[in-house]
């Protein structure tokens, strides 16, 4: 596959619980990008994962991922994606390697090659001491590596996360993002959803901002930098970006917890 | 209900007080508890649950059933033999719901960042749990013991029904505060870093004492004559709790106020206010640390905690599995047997009641044990000892679904899984292995020891034919992944009928083994049927689709 050749691409995809919880969303992603899926809490982020990654079947429009029908060939999707959900769990009673051992031999990975790409792969993430300690010890970043590294570990195309900074200290930060820019050299798609902007705004080459279920904007940081500028997308954005001036509501807070 | 409950606690409210218990907080507490109580097992899911709505009332009714089997007994034996009995079958069920179910509630560390910062004290913070569950218990009691107040009141004089509620409360509380007091004990003085093990071992060794000797008692009791068998109270009496109910019930009864029986309803009583008091003078005001510190598990640099050597294990696993997809879930399902420590409590003391069975069948006459040994070769028995393992594998079956680790299973759906009955076979095989292999050899050699090798035949005969009944069972069973599945999540709908099934199904295997026994040249003739049936279930089992495993 060379760059330029479109692996996502989604046809006014919608999805119904009881209300809508996305409407008619637009994708069109090419491999090597590195894709920001921002929006607020409840905005239709996870939905989107969910279905592009094969795990939800039923929706409305149209989703294909590296040529594949969604609906009809999730387990090819399967094979070629990596998925790591928000907040996920883990088993904490295996130890990382006996863990990941395990995810490999779900993708019907060789238990053998597994462990040894294991092993390197913890090391690099300076976890090689615990690798056979339990994971129910494990602070909330190290379970976060482990769960990037169980994403990763059959060689996807295209990586899904969904909140994956969440948890990690400052250098765990800094390490990822460094994996995702070197992900993304070997013409690997990283598609990953958050709700605060600033934290990815370097590495993602094109942000999409949807909010309730719709997407409302579509472009690189600086693209949509000057449009909430210029007025269209100021609420959201600054919303997302966290810079709202929220004194108002501070000081009523603040009014009612002192009354009475 | 619950709100007919807080009206009870309200009424009780100055001996909370009384006790410096801080009421409106320990109200508040129940009531919350409460409520998720009855919350939790409706939104669960998007899918349709509905039905386990009901699975206490379920319990409840099933328990009501039980009692009434009880007070048959009780209207059947003389005054003290029937107290006795039912106040010792109280008591074990109640100690073994109380262990198995819900000692969570007082070990939970869940809520703990959200009850721990707040101005709880130790006291308020250990009452308040423990008062939920004496609430389930009570209710469990109830049910327990409605018959036999009906008994009671039919047989004897009506208002003999009073003491015998007070005596089933009082049964309830010293339970309750004999278990809760051992597991303070373990909290304040164990290493905190083997709390959990310790406690996961007390549990096991309680649901083996309390269980075994459960069964040696109600089979001891079949060689009594019930009318004329007379219990006295002895030295040993006063070691045995529920003897000082049912001597404290005799005492009404018999109006007998010789010195023994004062003893014995002074120590009914005192029993649960003195544990009452001695915890929470001595225990309780460890109670929130150390249940801090069993969530809190501080890591060590080294990082070498607990490395398991399973590669002689996981060679088999390759050996006897086909595909890396089967082989991982051997190996995850293998470990997680020996690590889980709720599944291992459920587990666990199946290995001492197939030792408390099988002494059981072996002596269940009124032989002495030297005749009945020397009579050993020429009985039969050795056919029931064969199939007793099966039960440990049974109630694992039962219980490796549910773990509360299930929101971890997301990997089932997010890794590509064809078929997930390759899955399906991987578990299966790690527990037959685990679980049932090496008991078998043991039970196998004891045989061989009493039987010689005249019954080698039956031993393999009867290898397989547990193997087949294994795989009956897993055909029947509803099939869920692996430790998928939320623990309060079990499907209730067609139990009945199910149970049934399981019964005939299995039952029938074992039962044509015994009429076969010893029958070299038919077993030669069944074998081949025997094979060519495993090799079908084994392989359909192994075809489970997605639209057949429940979730």
């Amino acid at each position: 596959m060379t760059t330029g050749t479109e692996v996502i691409i989604t046809n006014n995809l919608s999805k119904t619980y009881t209300t809508k919880v996305l409407n008619d969303i637009n994708l069109s992603i090419k491999s090597g990008e590195i894709i920001g899926y921002i929006g607020p809490n409840g905005a239709g982020k996870s939905t989107t994962i969910k279905i592009l990654s094969g795990i939800i079947p039923e929706f409305d429009g149209d989703a294909s991922v590296l040529g594949f029908d969604v609906r009809k060939d999730s387990l090819e999707i399967k094979r070629r994606i990596g998925y790591i959900p928000e907040n996920a769990s883990l088993y904490e009673t295996l130890s990382p390697l006996e863990y990941l051992n395990f995810i490999g031999q779900l993708y019907g990975m060789d238990s053998a090659q597994v462990t040894k790409k294991a092993k390197e792969l913890l090391h690099v993430f300076e976890l090689s001491n615990f690798d056979e300690t339990r994971m129910t010890t494990f602070s909330k970043g190290m379970r976060q590596k482990v769960l990037l590294i169980a994403g990763m570990i059959h060689n996807p195309s295209i990586l899904f996360l969904d909140e994956p900074l969440s948890g990690l200290d400052a250098n765990a930060v800094i390490l990822v993002k460094e994996i995702l820019s070197q992900l993304k050299k070997s013409d690997k798609t990283i598609f990953y959803s958050s709700h605060i902007m600033d934290v990815v705004e370097k590495i993602s080459d094109r942000i999409i901002i949807i909010n309730k279920g719709k997407m409302i904007a579509n472009g690189t940081y600086e693209e949509l930098n000057s449009q909430a500028q210029s007025g269209s997308l100021e609420r959201i954005f600054t919303e997302l970006t966290g810079n709202k001036e929220h004194e108002s509501a501070a000081g009523e807070f603040i009014n009612i917890l002192e009354s009475k | 209900m619950t709100k007919i409950i807080l009206f009870i606690l309200d009424l009780l409210k100055p001996v909370f007080r009384s006790m410096n218990i801080d009421y409106p907080q320990l109200r508040a507490i129940i009531e919350i508890k409460l409520i998720m109580d009855n919350r939790r097992q409706t939104v669960r899911f998007t899918k349709k649950q509905a039905e386990k709505n009901n699975v206490f009332l379920w319990t409840l009714i099933v328990y009501t059933i039980f009692g009434g089997f009880i007070a048959i007994g009780i209207a059947a034996s003389n005054f003290m033999l029937g107290m006795t009995i039912f106040f010792s079958f109280l008591m074990a069920m109640v100690s073994v719901t109380l262990i198995t179910d819900f000692s969570s509630i007082l070990l939970d560390t869940s809520d703990n960042t959200i009850l721990l910062p707040r101005p709880i004290d130790n006291r308020t913070f250990y009452a308040a749990r423990t008062v939920h569950i004496l609430l389930y218990l009570s209710q469990l009691a109830t049910c327990l013991s409605a018959a036999s107040c009906i008994a009671i009141i039919w047989k004897y004089k009506f208002w003999l029904v009073i003491p015998f509620i007070v005596g089933i409360f009082l049964t309830v509380l010293i339970a309750v505060f004999l278990t809760n007091t051992i597991y303070l004990l373990i909290l304040r003085f164990a290493n905190e870093e083997k709390i959990k093990n310790v406690i996961n071992y007390f549990q096991i060794f309680m649901a083996i004492f309390v269980m075994g000797g459960y069964q040696i008692g109600a089979r001891m009791l079949t060689h009594y004559d019930y009318t004329n068998t007379i219990v006295e109270i002895k030295w040993w009496s006063y070691f045995i709790p529920p003897i000082w109910i049912s001597g404290m019930m005799d005492t009404f009864y018999a109006t007998n106020f010789d010195i023994q029986h004062i003893t014995i309803t002074i120590l009914a009583v005192i029993f649960p206010l003195a544990s009452l008091y001695i915890t929470n003078t001595f225990l309780t005001p460890f109670y929130n640390r150390k249940i801090v510190m069993m969530e809190t598990t501080i890591i060590s640099n080294t990082g070498i905690e607990k490395k398991t050597s399973t590669s002689f294990i996981s060679s088999i696993g390759k050996l006897i599995t086909n595909g890396t997809r089967e082989e991982g879930t051997f190996s995850f399902v293998y470990k997680m047997l020996l690590r889980d420590n709720k599944i291992k409590l459920k587990i666990y003391p199946g290995f001492g009641l197939i030792f408390v069975f099988g002494f059981l069948f072996l002596f269940n006459n009124k032989e002495s044990i030297s005749s009945t040994l020397s009579n050993l070769s020429t009985t039969h028995y050795y056919i029931l000892l064969i199939y007793l393992p099966f039960m440990v594998v049974q109630t694992a079956l039962y219980e490796i679904p549910f773990t509360e680790d299930f929101k971890a299973s997301w990997i089932y759906y997010s890794t590509p899984i064809e078929k997930p009955g390759e899955l399906l076979t991987g578990m299966a095989k790690a527990i037959f292995l685990q679980l049932f292999i090496p008991i078998y050899l043991v039970i196998s050699i004891a045989i061989l020891f009493f039987w010689k090798s005249m019954v080698f035949d039956d031993i393999f005969f009867g290898l397989i034919n547990n193997y087949l009944i294994f795989l009956i069972l897993l055909t029947i069973n509803t099939r869920y992944l692996p430790l998928s599945m939320a623990p309060n999540a079990r499907s209730q709908s067609g139990n009945l009928l199910r149970g049934l099934m399981l019964l005939v199904c299995t039952g029938l295997p074992a039962l044509g083994h015994y009429l076969l026994a010893n029958k070299v040249w038919i077993m030669l003739v069944v074998l081949p049927f025997q094979l060519i049936a495993i090799y079908f279930l084994q392989r359909s089992y192994r075809n489970t689709l997605w639209a057949d495993v429940k979730f």
